[in-house]
Protein backbone atom coordinates (compact mmCIF):
# COMPACT_ATOMS: atom_id res chain seq x y z
CA UNK A 1 0.00 0.00 0.00
CA UNK A 2 1.26 3.57 -0.55
CA UNK A 3 2.87 5.27 2.23
CA UNK A 4 1.18 8.79 1.56
CA UNK A 5 -2.78 8.19 0.47
CA UNK A 6 -2.59 11.57 -0.56
CA UNK A 7 0.46 11.00 -3.67
CA UNK A 8 -1.64 7.98 -4.62
CA UNK A 9 -4.81 9.60 -5.26
CA UNK A 10 -2.30 12.21 -6.76
CA UNK A 11 -0.37 9.71 -9.25
CA UNK A 12 -4.04 8.54 -10.24
CA UNK A 13 -5.29 12.00 -10.67
CA UNK A 14 -2.91 12.96 -13.25
CA UNK A 15 -3.39 9.35 -15.10
CA UNK A 16 -6.89 10.54 -15.48
CA UNK A 17 -6.21 14.55 -16.33
CA UNK A 18 -4.49 13.67 -19.31
CA UNK A 19 -7.30 11.45 -21.17
CA UNK A 20 -9.66 13.28 -19.92
CA UNK A 21 -8.08 16.52 -21.41
CA UNK A 22 -7.73 14.87 -25.44
CA UNK A 23 -11.47 13.53 -24.96
CA UNK A 24 -12.91 16.88 -23.80
CA UNK A 25 -10.79 18.55 -26.99
CA UNK A 26 -12.25 16.62 -29.18
CA UNK A 27 -15.85 16.42 -27.77
CA UNK A 28 -15.51 20.70 -27.80
CA UNK A 29 -14.59 20.56 -31.21
CA UNK A 30 -17.42 18.49 -32.40
CA UNK A 31 -20.03 18.95 -34.56
CA UNK A 32 -22.30 17.22 -32.22
CA UNK A 33 -21.09 20.14 -29.37
CA UNK A 34 -21.01 22.72 -31.60
CA UNK A 35 -23.84 22.56 -33.77
CA UNK A 36 -26.26 22.58 -30.31
CA UNK A 37 -24.70 25.02 -28.91
CA UNK A 38 -24.23 28.04 -32.14
CA UNK A 39 -28.62 26.88 -31.79
CA UNK A 40 -28.87 27.20 -27.93
CA UNK A 41 -27.23 30.55 -28.20
CA UNK A 42 -28.45 31.69 -31.26
CA UNK A 43 -32.22 30.69 -30.02
CA UNK A 44 -31.58 32.55 -26.68
CA UNK A 45 -30.36 35.68 -28.17
CA UNK A 46 -33.31 36.05 -30.65
CA UNK A 47 -35.29 35.91 -27.45
CA UNK A 48 -33.70 38.22 -25.67
CA UNK A 49 -33.48 40.69 -28.68
CA UNK A 50 -36.83 40.48 -29.21
CA UNK A 51 -38.14 41.15 -25.80
CA UNK A 52 -35.78 44.06 -25.34
CA UNK A 53 -37.03 45.92 -28.76
CA UNK A 54 -40.91 45.21 -27.65
CA UNK A 55 -40.41 47.05 -24.07
CA UNK A 56 -38.50 49.61 -25.97
CA UNK A 57 -41.46 50.32 -28.38
CA UNK A 58 -43.53 50.13 -25.67
CA UNK A 59 -41.58 53.06 -23.14
CA UNK A 60 -40.93 54.80 -26.45
CA UNK A 61 -44.77 54.80 -27.33
CA UNK A 62 -45.03 56.38 -23.87
CA UNK A 63 -42.52 59.06 -24.49
CA UNK A 64 -40.10 57.09 -22.20
CA UNK A 65 -36.26 56.92 -22.60
CA UNK A 66 -35.50 53.61 -23.04
CA UNK A 67 -31.73 52.08 -20.94
CA UNK A 68 -30.33 52.33 -24.53
CA UNK A 69 -31.60 56.33 -24.39
CA UNK A 70 -29.74 56.59 -21.04
CA UNK A 71 -26.87 54.30 -22.48
CA UNK A 72 -26.08 56.34 -25.40
CA UNK A 73 -26.56 59.82 -23.89
CA UNK A 74 -24.10 59.18 -20.61
CA UNK A 75 -21.57 57.81 -23.67
CA UNK A 76 -22.09 60.88 -25.45
CA UNK A 77 -21.33 62.56 -22.19
CA UNK A 78 -18.09 60.38 -21.51
CA UNK A 79 -17.35 61.68 -25.24
CA UNK A 80 -17.49 65.43 -24.20
CA UNK A 81 -15.79 65.01 -21.30
CA UNK A 82 -12.99 62.72 -22.67
CA UNK A 83 -12.30 65.62 -25.28
CA UNK A 84 -12.39 68.11 -23.15
CA UNK A 85 -10.01 66.21 -20.82
CA UNK A 86 -7.44 65.72 -24.00
CA UNK A 87 -7.93 69.44 -25.52
CA UNK A 88 -7.27 70.80 -21.64
CA UNK A 89 -3.31 68.98 -21.98
CA UNK A 90 -3.19 70.37 -25.43
CA UNK A 91 -3.53 73.43 -23.92
CA UNK A 92 -1.36 72.76 -21.15
CA UNK A 93 1.50 71.73 -23.09
CA UNK A 94 0.87 74.93 -25.46
CA UNK A 95 0.95 77.13 -22.38
CA UNK A 96 4.63 75.24 -21.13
CA UNK B 1 -1.42 -4.05 8.51
CA UNK B 2 -1.11 -1.40 11.53
CA UNK B 3 1.26 0.90 9.46
CA UNK B 4 -1.60 0.83 6.48
CA UNK B 5 -4.43 1.71 8.72
CA UNK B 6 -2.26 4.63 10.37
CA UNK B 7 -1.01 5.66 7.37
CA UNK B 8 -4.73 6.45 6.80
CA UNK B 9 -5.38 8.39 10.31
CA UNK B 10 -2.51 10.31 9.34
CA UNK B 11 -3.80 11.20 6.26
CA UNK B 12 -7.60 12.30 7.26
CA UNK B 13 -5.83 14.31 9.73
CA UNK B 14 -3.82 16.56 7.47
CA UNK B 15 -6.99 16.15 5.19
CA UNK B 16 -8.88 17.99 8.18
CA UNK B 17 -6.45 20.49 9.14
CA UNK B 18 -6.39 21.35 4.78
CA UNK B 19 -9.66 21.65 4.72
CA UNK B 20 -9.68 23.88 7.68
CA UNK B 21 -6.94 25.92 6.40
CA UNK B 22 -9.04 26.12 2.94
CA UNK B 23 -12.28 27.10 4.73
CA UNK B 24 -10.11 29.69 6.33
CA UNK B 25 -8.63 30.59 2.76
CA UNK B 26 -12.22 31.14 1.11
CA UNK B 27 -13.78 33.46 4.25
CA UNK B 28 -10.27 35.60 4.66
CA UNK B 29 -9.31 38.66 2.42
CA UNK B 30 -8.69 38.13 -1.44
CA UNK B 31 -5.01 37.92 -2.64
CA UNK B 32 -3.15 41.61 -2.39
CA UNK B 33 -2.10 42.67 -6.04
CA UNK B 34 -0.99 45.60 -7.57
CA UNK B 35 1.36 46.72 -4.71
CA UNK B 36 4.07 48.34 -6.60
CA UNK B 37 4.39 52.12 -5.82
CA UNK B 38 2.57 54.44 -8.79
CA UNK B 39 0.64 57.13 -9.47
CA UNK B 40 -1.93 57.98 -11.80
CA UNK B 41 -1.08 60.95 -14.52
CA UNK B 42 -3.84 60.61 -16.85
CA UNK B 43 -7.66 59.31 -16.71
CA UNK B 44 -10.43 59.78 -19.57
CA UNK B 45 -13.40 57.69 -19.52
CA UNK B 46 -12.62 54.45 -17.54
CA UNK B 47 -9.04 54.91 -18.51
CA UNK B 48 -6.33 55.13 -16.09
CA UNK B 49 -2.52 55.68 -16.93
CA UNK B 50 -0.08 54.77 -13.95
CA UNK B 51 3.46 55.78 -13.79
CA UNK B 52 5.92 53.11 -12.09
CA UNK B 53 8.76 55.86 -11.20
CA UNK B 54 12.05 54.78 -10.62
CA UNK B 55 14.41 55.88 -8.17
CA UNK B 56 17.34 54.76 -10.13
CA UNK B 57 16.68 55.39 -13.51
CA UNK B 58 19.33 53.89 -15.98
CA UNK B 59 17.54 54.06 -19.06
CA UNK B 60 16.19 56.93 -20.69
CA UNK B 61 13.30 55.71 -23.08
CA UNK B 62 9.81 54.91 -21.55
CA UNK B 63 8.35 51.81 -21.46
CA UNK B 64 4.34 51.85 -21.74
CA UNK B 65 2.24 48.76 -21.06
CA UNK B 66 -0.66 47.57 -22.93
CA UNK B 67 -2.07 44.61 -21.06
CA UNK B 68 -5.30 42.78 -22.55
CA UNK B 69 -9.22 44.63 -22.67
CA UNK B 70 -10.58 41.34 -21.30
CA UNK B 71 -8.41 40.68 -18.22
CA UNK B 72 -7.43 43.56 -15.19
CA UNK B 73 -4.11 45.10 -15.97
CA UNK B 74 -2.28 43.77 -12.81
CA UNK B 75 -1.42 40.59 -13.98
CA UNK B 76 1.93 42.64 -15.57
CA UNK B 77 2.30 44.08 -11.42
CA UNK B 78 0.73 40.63 -9.35
CA UNK B 79 2.27 40.81 -6.70
CA UNK B 80 6.43 41.43 -4.74
CA UNK B 81 8.53 39.40 -6.82
CA UNK B 82 5.83 38.46 -9.42
CA UNK B 83 5.97 42.14 -10.98
CA UNK B 84 7.18 42.25 -14.17
CA UNK B 85 6.55 46.33 -14.24
CA UNK B 86 8.42 46.34 -10.46
CA UNK B 87 10.95 43.99 -11.77
CA UNK B 88 11.62 46.49 -14.58
CA UNK B 89 11.79 49.50 -12.09
CA UNK B 90 14.41 47.95 -10.27
CA UNK B 91 15.83 47.34 -13.76
CA UNK B 92 16.17 51.38 -13.96
CA UNK B 93 13.18 51.56 -16.59
CA UNK B 94 10.42 54.29 -16.26
CA UNK B 95 7.64 52.27 -16.55
CA UNK B 96 4.00 53.26 -17.68
CA UNK B 97 0.68 51.18 -17.69
CA UNK B 98 -2.33 51.68 -19.36
CA UNK B 99 -5.43 50.37 -17.09
CA UNK B 100 -8.00 49.78 -19.39
CA UNK B 101 -10.56 50.36 -16.28
CA UNK B 102 -14.11 48.19 -16.34
CA UNK B 103 -16.72 49.45 -18.76
CA UNK B 104 -20.01 50.31 -17.65
CA UNK B 105 -23.49 49.40 -19.92
CA UNK B 106 -23.08 53.01 -21.72
CA UNK B 107 -19.55 52.03 -22.65
CA UNK B 108 -21.02 49.86 -25.27
CA UNK B 109 -20.30 52.21 -27.96
CA UNK B 110 -16.90 52.71 -27.70
CA UNK B 111 -15.51 51.16 -30.65
CA UNK B 112 -11.80 49.31 -31.26
CA UNK B 113 -10.49 52.19 -33.56
CA UNK B 114 -11.30 54.42 -30.68
CA UNK B 115 -8.83 52.06 -27.99
CA UNK B 116 -6.22 52.24 -30.76
CA UNK B 117 -6.26 55.72 -32.64
CA UNK B 118 -7.60 57.04 -29.44
CA UNK B 119 -6.92 55.84 -25.92
CA UNK B 120 -3.57 53.94 -26.89
CA UNK B 121 -2.83 57.03 -28.93
CA UNK B 122 -3.83 60.04 -26.26
CA UNK B 123 -1.59 57.78 -23.77
CA UNK B 124 1.52 57.40 -25.36
CA UNK B 125 1.38 61.56 -26.11
CA UNK B 126 1.15 61.75 -22.43
CA UNK B 127 3.56 59.66 -21.49
CA UNK B 128 6.03 61.54 -24.54
CA UNK B 129 4.75 64.76 -23.34
CA UNK B 130 5.88 64.28 -19.49
CA UNK B 131 9.23 62.34 -20.05
CA UNK B 132 9.78 65.14 -23.02
CA UNK B 133 11.20 62.24 -25.60
CA UNK B 134 9.71 61.69 -28.90
CA UNK B 135 9.35 57.83 -28.88
CA UNK B 136 8.53 55.13 -26.75
CA UNK B 137 8.78 51.29 -25.95
CA UNK B 138 5.27 49.57 -26.23
CA UNK B 139 5.02 46.20 -24.78
CA UNK B 140 1.77 44.40 -25.25
CA UNK B 141 0.11 41.64 -23.85
CA UNK B 142 -2.63 39.15 -25.44
CA UNK B 143 -4.67 41.30 -26.65
CA UNK B 144 -2.79 43.96 -25.30
CA UNK B 145 -0.15 43.38 -27.64
CA UNK B 146 -2.50 43.19 -30.96
CA UNK B 147 -3.71 47.08 -30.05
CA UNK B 148 0.27 47.59 -29.35
CA UNK B 149 0.80 46.03 -32.80
CA UNK B 150 -1.67 47.99 -35.13
CA UNK B 151 -0.73 51.20 -33.31
CA UNK B 152 3.14 50.51 -33.92
CA UNK B 153 1.89 49.88 -38.04
CA UNK B 154 0.11 53.38 -38.27
CA UNK B 155 2.38 55.35 -36.06
CA UNK B 156 5.67 54.11 -36.12
CA UNK B 157 7.56 57.25 -35.74
CA UNK B 158 6.66 57.08 -32.02
CA UNK B 159 7.08 53.43 -30.78
CA UNK B 160 11.13 53.33 -30.39
CA UNK B 161 10.77 49.31 -29.54
CA UNK B 162 7.98 46.55 -30.14
CA UNK B 163 7.62 44.15 -27.24
CA UNK B 164 4.80 41.28 -27.95
CA UNK B 165 3.80 38.42 -25.01
CA UNK B 166 1.64 35.87 -26.37
CA UNK B 167 0.25 37.92 -29.20
CA UNK B 168 -2.46 36.35 -31.45
CA UNK B 169 -1.81 37.63 -35.19
CA UNK B 170 -3.10 35.21 -37.45
CA UNK B 171 -6.41 34.10 -36.04
CA UNK B 172 -7.16 31.00 -38.09
CA UNK B 173 -4.93 28.41 -35.82
CA UNK B 174 -5.73 25.14 -34.89
CA UNK B 175 -7.05 26.24 -31.67
CA UNK B 176 -10.27 25.60 -29.31
CA UNK B 177 -10.56 29.55 -29.56
CA UNK B 178 -10.32 30.10 -32.99
CA UNK B 179 -12.72 27.23 -34.09
CA UNK B 180 -15.66 28.51 -31.30
CA UNK B 181 -14.71 32.58 -32.74
CA UNK B 182 -15.70 31.67 -36.32
CA UNK B 183 -19.08 33.16 -38.15
CA UNK B 184 -20.43 29.44 -38.09
CA UNK B 185 -20.24 29.13 -34.60
CA UNK B 186 -20.59 32.37 -32.91
CA UNK B 187 -23.06 35.07 -33.66
CA UNK B 188 -21.12 37.79 -32.39
CA UNK B 189 -23.71 40.23 -33.96
CA UNK B 190 -26.75 38.86 -32.04
CA UNK B 191 -24.58 38.61 -28.90
CA UNK B 192 -23.89 42.42 -29.04
CA UNK B 193 -27.06 43.66 -30.15
CA UNK B 194 -28.61 41.39 -26.75
CA UNK B 195 -25.92 42.36 -24.50
CA UNK B 196 -24.16 45.21 -25.41
CA UNK B 197 -21.39 44.63 -23.85
CA UNK B 198 -19.30 41.15 -24.00
CA UNK B 199 -20.23 40.14 -20.25
CA UNK B 200 -17.61 39.09 -18.09
CA UNK B 201 -18.98 36.02 -16.93
CA UNK B 202 -19.85 34.66 -20.52
CA UNK B 203 -15.96 34.94 -21.11
CA UNK B 204 -14.89 33.74 -18.32
CA UNK B 205 -17.20 30.80 -18.42
CA UNK B 206 -15.58 30.59 -22.48
CA UNK B 207 -12.06 30.33 -20.84
CA UNK B 208 -12.48 27.71 -18.47
CA UNK B 209 -14.35 25.69 -21.14
CA UNK B 210 -11.43 25.88 -23.19
CA UNK B 211 -9.69 23.68 -20.56
CA UNK B 212 -12.19 21.97 -18.34
CA UNK B 213 -10.26 19.89 -15.90
CA UNK B 214 -8.53 23.15 -15.21
CA UNK B 215 -10.21 23.89 -12.20
CA UNK B 216 -9.94 20.90 -10.80
CA UNK B 217 -5.96 20.39 -11.32
CA UNK B 218 -6.25 24.41 -9.89
CA UNK B 219 -8.30 22.31 -6.60
CA UNK B 220 -5.23 19.88 -6.36
CA UNK B 221 -2.56 22.67 -6.75
CA UNK B 222 -3.68 24.80 -3.90
CA UNK B 223 -3.99 21.35 -1.99
CA UNK B 224 -0.53 20.89 -2.36
CA UNK B 225 0.88 24.45 -1.75
CA UNK B 226 -1.84 24.90 1.51
CA UNK B 227 1.85 24.14 3.58
CA UNK B 228 4.29 26.44 1.55
CA UNK B 229 3.10 30.05 2.12
CA UNK B 230 5.24 31.83 -0.71
CA UNK B 231 3.94 29.82 -3.26
CA UNK B 232 0.51 29.88 -1.74
CA UNK B 233 0.28 33.39 -2.02
CA UNK B 234 1.28 33.27 -5.64
CA UNK B 235 -0.95 30.77 -6.67
CA UNK B 236 -3.78 33.23 -5.05
CA UNK B 237 -2.49 36.06 -6.39
CA UNK B 238 -2.90 34.45 -9.90
CA UNK B 239 -6.07 33.11 -9.50
CA UNK B 240 -7.94 36.31 -8.51
CA UNK B 241 -6.45 37.60 -11.68
CA UNK B 242 -7.89 34.72 -13.89
CA UNK B 243 -11.32 35.37 -12.27
CA UNK B 244 -11.57 38.42 -12.49
CA UNK B 245 -12.20 39.11 -15.78
CA UNK B 246 -14.16 42.64 -17.51
CA UNK B 247 -16.67 43.42 -19.92
CA UNK B 248 -15.81 43.81 -22.76
CA UNK B 249 -17.07 47.15 -24.79
CA UNK B 250 -19.97 46.26 -27.17
CA UNK B 251 -18.66 47.23 -30.60
CA UNK B 252 -15.08 47.19 -30.00
CA UNK B 253 -15.37 43.23 -28.87
CA UNK B 254 -17.62 43.04 -32.29
CA UNK B 255 -14.45 44.92 -34.23
CA UNK B 256 -11.77 42.42 -32.82
CA UNK B 257 -13.76 38.97 -33.72
CA UNK B 258 -15.41 39.61 -36.90
CA UNK B 259 -12.44 41.16 -37.92
CA UNK B 260 -9.29 39.30 -36.21
CA UNK B 261 -11.11 35.75 -35.85
CA UNK B 262 -13.65 35.94 -37.97
CA UNK B 263 -12.62 37.46 -41.02
CA UNK B 264 -8.42 37.39 -40.21
CA UNK B 265 -7.85 40.56 -41.88
CA UNK B 266 -5.06 41.63 -39.55
CA UNK B 267 -2.61 38.98 -40.91
CA UNK B 268 -3.36 39.91 -44.37
CA UNK B 269 -3.09 43.70 -44.19
CA UNK B 270 -6.77 44.27 -44.70
CA UNK B 271 -7.95 45.63 -41.34
CA UNK B 272 -8.83 49.46 -41.19
CA UNK B 273 -8.79 51.64 -38.01
CA UNK B 274 -10.64 54.95 -38.21
CA UNK B 275 -10.93 54.25 -42.60
CA UNK B 276 -6.50 53.52 -42.62
CA UNK B 277 -5.61 49.90 -43.75
CA UNK B 278 -3.29 48.65 -41.18
CA UNK B 279 -0.51 46.97 -42.92
CA UNK B 280 2.19 45.29 -40.23
CA UNK B 281 4.75 45.89 -42.50
CA UNK B 282 4.84 49.28 -41.50
CA UNK B 283 6.00 48.05 -38.55
CA UNK B 284 9.78 49.66 -38.51
CA UNK B 285 10.87 49.52 -34.49
CA UNK B 286 12.70 46.54 -33.20
CA UNK B 287 10.58 43.86 -32.32
CA UNK B 288 10.54 41.27 -29.47
CA UNK B 289 7.77 38.74 -29.88
CA UNK B 290 7.69 36.40 -27.36
CA UNK B 291 5.30 33.13 -27.88
CA UNK B 292 4.62 30.38 -25.90
CA UNK B 293 4.63 26.43 -26.48
CA UNK B 294 2.26 25.65 -24.48
CA UNK B 295 -0.22 28.34 -25.59
CA UNK B 296 -4.03 27.76 -26.33
CA UNK B 297 -5.00 31.51 -27.03
CA UNK B 298 -2.75 32.43 -28.46
CA UNK B 299 -0.94 29.62 -30.01
CA UNK B 300 2.64 29.37 -30.90
CA UNK B 301 2.39 29.61 -34.74
CA UNK B 302 -0.48 32.23 -34.55
CA UNK B 303 1.57 34.59 -32.62
CA UNK B 304 5.20 33.72 -34.20
CA UNK B 305 3.86 35.30 -37.58
CA UNK B 306 4.39 38.45 -37.03
CA UNK B 307 8.54 38.43 -37.50
CA UNK B 308 7.49 37.44 -40.99
CA UNK B 309 5.02 40.23 -41.52
CA UNK B 310 6.69 43.27 -39.36
CA UNK B 311 8.56 45.74 -41.45
CA UNK B 312 11.51 45.51 -38.95
CA UNK B 313 15.32 44.98 -39.35
CA UNK B 314 15.83 44.05 -35.69
CA UNK B 315 12.85 41.11 -35.12
CA UNK B 316 13.97 38.61 -32.77
CA UNK B 317 11.53 35.92 -32.13
CA UNK B 318 11.78 34.55 -28.22
CA UNK B 319 10.22 31.01 -27.59
CA UNK B 320 9.25 30.06 -24.10
CA UNK B 321 8.55 26.61 -22.66
CA UNK B 322 4.49 27.38 -20.82
CA UNK B 323 1.27 28.49 -21.51
CA UNK B 324 -0.05 31.89 -22.23
CA UNK B 325 0.52 33.20 -18.61
CA UNK B 326 2.85 30.98 -16.93
CA UNK B 327 5.53 31.76 -19.54
CA UNK B 328 4.81 35.35 -19.09
CA UNK B 329 4.55 35.90 -15.39
CA UNK B 330 5.40 31.97 -13.90
CA UNK B 331 8.08 31.52 -11.33
CA UNK B 332 9.83 30.26 -14.54
CA UNK B 333 9.66 33.79 -16.31
CA UNK B 334 11.06 35.54 -12.79
CA UNK B 335 14.40 33.71 -13.42
CA UNK B 336 14.99 33.28 -17.09
CA UNK B 337 12.35 35.36 -19.26
CA UNK B 338 12.48 38.61 -17.12
CA UNK B 339 16.32 38.86 -17.21
CA UNK B 340 16.64 38.07 -21.18
CA UNK B 341 13.70 40.69 -21.55
CA UNK B 342 15.87 42.98 -19.66
CA UNK B 343 19.03 42.21 -22.01
CA UNK B 344 16.74 43.02 -25.01
CA UNK B 345 15.59 46.40 -23.78
CA UNK B 346 18.78 47.79 -22.20
CA UNK B 347 20.48 47.58 -25.76
CA UNK B 348 17.85 49.48 -27.59
CA UNK B 349 16.54 52.05 -24.79
CA UNK B 350 19.52 54.38 -24.79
Amino acid sequence: MPQDPLQFYKSLFDTWQRPATEFWDAALRSPLYLEPLKSALDSSLITQKTLQDFSEAWQHAWGLATRRDWEMVQHRLNQIDTQLRRLNRRVDKLAG
Amino acid sequence: MFPFWNDIAAGSLDALARIHKLAALQSGPPAAVAQTPSEVVYTENKLRLLRYRSENRVHPSPILLVPSIINRYYILDLKPGRSLAGFLVARGYDVWIVDWGVPGPEDRFVTLDEHIDGHLRECVGVVLDETGRNSLTLLGYCIGGVLASIFSALHSETVRNLVTLTTPIDFHDDGLLSLWARREHFPVDRLVDAYGNMPAWLLGASFKLLSPTSDLANTWTLWERLDDPARLDDFRALNRWVEDNVSVAGEAYRKFVVDCYQENLLVQNRMRINGRAVNLGDIRAPLLNVVAQRDHIAPCGSAAVLNELAGSRDATLLSLDGGHIGAIVGRDAVEDFWPRLDAWLAERSA
